[in-house]
């Protein structure tokens, strides 16, 4: 597994036990880290897909400004336990899509059309949601 | 996951229609692809065909995620999913680069103002007017 995996993984499984973030609301001063602001960036971005299959899940987010990670984690039919991580590169010629196993490709089509309306998508509700900004202009909601 | 699994987005009083190419496309792969098709044209296949439930589902009036969701169905590689929404919203202007670098400010600019505030207390003068708050014989 690559170093961006295993961070964004880390960034995002830190703890054994996955608990329903919260977000406090009545401790301003309550210091996010940046793993629970992903955490619920990718709460939202889960939710772009539409509804997550039984016994699966789902983590979509942006890690830094040139990664977009897409991590599924079920069951196969035996109760096996199954996942696939998937990283999009913002390059300057397209985006590319890296899995584990040394597969690249750069996307296009349908597909790159569904990853692009996906980062729309979370851009405008975790601009509105998470960081109460206008997704516009990027300016403070007041 | 068993295709009987899936979910159901339609209503309760709808039979939801399954897609014919999960017959066709998920059974090549569990019958060990009898037609011979290669990956790509299984690919090619299985786009074409969400791409048609897709429209359906837009045109329908009901918009839903169930079509990606057929794409992890005992497929080698995983498929970008579709999103939910059809059309693409706002900010078709800005690139994915742009949006990204957008979100990773916001991040940033977050967590530099949820630092807590540090509290610097006032020097203790043990000679002065403070003495008294900790001399327990006072």
């Amino acid at each position: 597994m690559s170093d961006v995996f295993k961070k964004a993984l880390s960034l995002l499984t830190g703890t054994p036990a996955k608990e329903t973030l919260r977000v406090p609301k009545n401790r301003p001063f309550k210091k996010l880290t940046e793993r629970e602001l992903l955490s619920l960036e990718s709460q939202i971005g889960a939710s772009i897909f539409g509804e997550i299959p039984k016994g699966h899940r789902r983590e979509f987010f942006c890690l830094d400004k040139d990664t977009w990670i897409w991590h599924e984690e079920w069951k196969d039919e035996k109760g096996a336990p199954k996942s696939t991580t998937t990283r999009y590169e913002l390059h300057d010629n397209g985006i590319l899509k890296v899995q584990e196993g040394a597969k690249y490709k750069y996307i296009e089509g349908e597909e790159l059309q569904n990853l692009r309306v996906a980062i729309r998508m979370y851009y405008e509700q975790v601009a509105r949601k998470v960081y109460k900004r206008d997704p516009q202009t990027g300016a403070p909601i007041a | 996951m068993p295709i009987e699994d899936t979910p159901n987005f339609l209503n309760d009083n709808e039979q939801p229609e399954k897609p014919r190419w999960i017959d066709e496309v998920v059974l090549e792969f569990r019958n060990g692809n009898p037609n011979h098709l290669t990956y790509d044209q299984l690919q090619e296949k299985k786009m074409l065909a969400m791409t048609q439930t897709a429209v359906k589902a837009a045109s329908s009036g009901y918009i839903s995620g169930h079509v990606e969701n057929y794409a992890f169905v005992n497929t080698p590689e995983p498929i970008t999913p579709q999103p939910a929404a059809v059309e693409v919203p706002h900010f078709s202007q800005l690139s994915e680069l742009d949006l990204s670098k957008r979100i990773e400010e916001f991040r940033t600019v977050l967590l530099q103002e949820r630092e807590p505030q540090l509290f610097v207390p006032e020097p203790i003068n043990l000679e002065g007017k403070n003495r008294q708050d900790f001399d327990l014989a006072a």
